[in-house]
Order: structure tokens, then C-alpha cells, then sequence
């Protein structure tokens, strides 16, 4: 025994650097649920709140800033309110006189974004809201310019959102004015794309492309983003894909709203400008 | 070096790659502050301080990158075990050596991080190195000198544990 102990202390360099690359690969090969639970863990008990810490500091300091353009926009709004609320009389008399059934109003949870990666490769965020404020896996995440991702892993008070720039991460998707259903997706270098279009398409650059509601995760018309090029695919030829640039710019995103109730968002309607209030609001609690 | 200033030194890169990453992110230039403090122990304390910092920056890292739990932290490890290793061979105080040693570090950790990453997808693997490592290892190399510089660091080769 005493031989042994010996043996590694005279190899302890060798002995040490195994047992943290042991320690590295077992990690790796952890399934994804223990996986995600231990970098949760560490991540919301040692690193998220000295990011808290910095992000609040950073929306103290564009206050000023971001009061001046509210005060703007508010006033803006204030005349397109006006004006809504008369649209709003309006289509309630057409409603009635067409015997339409109301929509079911939309139902917004704002979140702040707690973290944002550390790493070229982290495509997700982390929110400041869980189970306890009705945040469950696959809730769409937007911005009022547009798609953000959806939710993956759900804490009790922090959520896991994944980005679209993620590999994994798939829309179905449609151009907003016509007819036609594709899969959008990150592509290489996390760009965004459009896969699978046949030859014969009615796409053209510069469509506006918002979700189709098909996926079962996405209301319909959230906009993803614009046809910025076409392409032949690379390994079939006899299809097209199309390069996106997205709606929503997201080294600029630092609060995002979960969909929480919806069937349906009208890109046209301004819909998405409804959440603007309760994203304000966020900071103010302590 | 003071124990003092080190101790700021490690505290600073520590917490300041957790803290203002986003900040410090220039268009596609990724900085990686936590291989830094690696190379840095890596060449103070040999390969066992390499190791253990690579461990634990790499975990750190880990806990934001929710596909491969332990990839930075595997990739680290070896980068500051490596280092650590052959810091006899590279000893220098000047700031051209040191920023090559940075640099080379950052390739060799995304070489190892982006072949197990992108695995599944070849293609995109030597684009990822080619326009976003090699630019990044630059920008990482410039700020480790410069941080280097900033605090008046010295390594030294007659210690090691």
C-alpha cells in the first residue's frame, strides 16, 4: 500500500492530470438530462449572479438612454392606440355581423435574459423565469421584431431557451403572403436557412418569412426573417435553399417575452407590440 | 509578483470573462480570457496548476454550453497540462513569446473543442477554424499581452507543484 501511495506521489503530475481527464470524458459521456443538470447547477449557484450583477448594472446605466426613446415611442403609440381602438369598434361590428367567434387573447410571461453563453458555440439563453411563472418546455420566445427560439429546460425560477441560430433548432416556416411551407434551421456558421425548396418555388429574395403554425411549438406569422439569397443545395442539386437574414438580432436581445397562450399572431397587426409594457416593466422589481 | 497581484490577476480574468464576455466580443472575435489564466498557471506553477485551472475554467464554461458537458474542461485540461510540460522549453518573459504561446494554445483548444464539437458536421469544421479561431487566437493572444503587460506579470520557471 505504502509502495502505491508512494508510486503516486512520485507520478502525481501524470496522477492529477489523468483523474481531471477522467473526470472531463465521463462528464462528456453523461446523458443529456444528467448533463444539463449539473452545468445548470453550477451555472445558477456560482456564475448567474455575477451576471444578474453586470446585466443590471448595464440597464442602469442605458436608463436615460432608453427613457428618452420610450417617451418617444410612447407618444407615437399613444396616436396609433387612438386609431387601433377604432379599428378594434370596427371589426367587432364586422365580427358580429359575420358571426365570427373572438379570438382568444394572447398570453404573455416577459422575461429578462439572465446569460447569454460564454462561448461561440452557446446558442442559448438563460431566463429569469421558471415553473413558478407558467414557463414549461416548448413555449415559443419572442421579441416584438420576431422569433427567438423556444424553451428547452424548464428550473423553477430560470429557464433554458434555444436559440435559432442552434443546431438543432427547427421551424416550419412560410413566406408571409403566399402559400408555400419550408423548414427554416441554423445552417453553417449559425446562419439561418431555408432547406429543401424545390426548383419551382414561388420564394423570391427579400419574402418576408414568418412561422406557418405547422410545427405544433410555433404560432403562425411570428417573423423569422428575410430571404437574403437562394442557393442550390449542395448535396442533392435538385433542390434550393435560401440564406435568411433573421428579424431579431440577437447580441441586441436582453428581454424576450414566452408565449405562453396563443393560436395565432398576425405580423401585420402589431400584435407582438403588446408585450412591450410588461418587458418595461421587468426591471422594476427588486 | 506579489501573492496579492496574482491573486488580482486570477480574480480579474476569472470573473471578467464571466461578467463582460459579451462585452469584449468584437463583431466574430470570441476572447477566451479563461484559456489566459490557464496559460498563465500553466507557466507559473507547471503542469499540475495548469491542469486544475484548465479543470475548473473549463467546467465554468461548460455550465453555459449545454450540448457537451465537459469538452471545454477536457480541452483546457490538456492545453494547461501540455503547457505546463513543456514551459522550460518556451521560458520568456518577452511579450512576442508569450503572446505565441497564447495563440498557439487557443488553436491546439479549439482544434481539440470544434473536432469534437462539429463532429457530425465535417464541412463546417475548417470554417469554423479558419474564420473564427484563427481570428479569435489573435485577438486573444493581443488582449493576454496586453494583460500581461497590465499587471506586470513575470512567469518563472523555478516553480512547480
Amino acid at each position: 500500500m505504502s509502495k502505491f501511495l508512494l508510486f503516486l506521489w512520485e507520478h502525481k503530475q501524470s496522477v492529477i492530470f489523468l483523474i481531471l481527464l477522467l473526470i472531463s470524458l465521463a462528464a462528456i459521456s453523461l446523458a443529456g438530462r444528467q448533463r444539463f443538470y449539473l452545468a445548470r447547477s453550477i451555472n445558477r449557484s456560482i456564475i448567474t449572479p455575477f451576471q444578474s450583477v453586470v446585466s443590471r448594472a448595464d440597464y442602469y446605466i442605458n436608463l436615460e438612454k432608453e427613457n428618452d426613446q420610450l417617451r418617444r415611442n410612447n407618444f407615437v403609440l399613444s396616436l396609433e392606440l387612438y386609431r387601433m381602438e377604432e379599428a378594434r369598434k370596427q371589426n367587432e361590428r364586422l365580427e358580429r355581423l359575420l358571426e365570427f367567434t373572438s379570438r382568444s387573447s394572447v398570453h404573455f410571461i416577459a422575461c429578462r435574459v439572465v446569460s447569454g453563453g460564454l462561448g461561440e458555440e452557446s446558442d442559448v439563453f438563460v431566463i429569469d423565469k421558471g415553473t413558478e411563472q407558467g414557463v414549461i418546455p416548448n413555449l415559443p420566445v419572442l421579441v416584438p421584431e420576431g422569433l427567438v427560439g423556444k424553451t428547452i429546460e424548464c428550473d423553477s425560477r430560470r429557464s433554458l431557451v434555444q436559440l435559432f441560430t442552434h443546431q438543432d433548432f427547427r421551424v416550419s416556416v412560410k413566406p408571409a403572403r403566399k402559400d408555400e411551407r419550408e423548414i427554416a434551421g441554423s445552417g453553417p456558421g449559425g446562419e439561418l436557412y431555408l432547406y429543401n425548396i424545390p426548383l419551382r418555388t414561388q420564394i423570391q429574395t427579400g419574402d418576408l418569412i414568418v412561422s406557418s403554425g405547422m410545427g405544433g411549438v410555433f404560432p403562425k406569422g411570428i417573423p423569422v426573417g428575410t430571404v437574403a439569397e437562394m442557393e442550390k443545395e449542395e448535396d442533392i442539386g435538385i433542390k434550393l435553399r435560401a440564406r435568411l437574414v433573421p428579424s431579431v438580432n440577437l447580441d441586441q436581445v436582453s428581454e424576450v417575452f414566452v408565449l405562453a397562450d396563443s393560436t395565432f399572431v398576425s405580423p401585420e397587426s402589431g400584435l407582438l407590440f403588446e408585450a412591450s409594457d410588461s418587458l418595461n416593466r421587468l426591471w422594476e422589481r427588486p | 509578483m506579489s501573492n496579492l497581484r496574482f491573486t488580482i490577476f486570477l480574480l480579474v480574468l476569472f470573473f471578467g470573462h464571466l461578467m463582460f464576455y459579451q462585452y469584449l466580443t468584437i463583431s466574430e472575435l470570441y476572447p477566451d480570457l479563461f484559456l489566459v489564466l490557464v496559460v498563465y498557471c500553466a507557466l507559473h506553477w507547471g503542469p499540475v496548476g495548469g491542469s486544475i485551472s484548465g479543470f475548473l475554467c473549463g467546467i465554468a464554461q461548460d455550465s453555459f454550453s449545454y450540448t457537451y458537458f465537459g469538452l471545454h474542461a477536457l480541452a483546457k485540461v490538456l492545453v494547461g497540462f501540455i503547457i505546463g510540460k513543456a514551459r522550460h522549453s518556451f521560458f520568456s518573459n518577452r511579450n512576442v513569446v508569450q503572446g505565441t504561446i497564447i495563440l498557439v494554445a487557443k488553436l491546439f483548444h479549439d482544434l481539440i473543442f470544434y473536432g469534437v464539437f462539429l463532429a457530425r458536421v465535417e464541412a463546417s469544421f475548417w470554417h469554423q477554424i479558419i474564420f473564427s479561431t484563427i481570428p479569435s487566437a489573435l485577438y486573444t493572444a493581443a488582449l493576454g499581452v496586453l494583460i500581461f503587460s497590465l499587471f506586470g506579470l513575470k512567469t518563472r520557471s523555478n516553480r512547480s507543484w
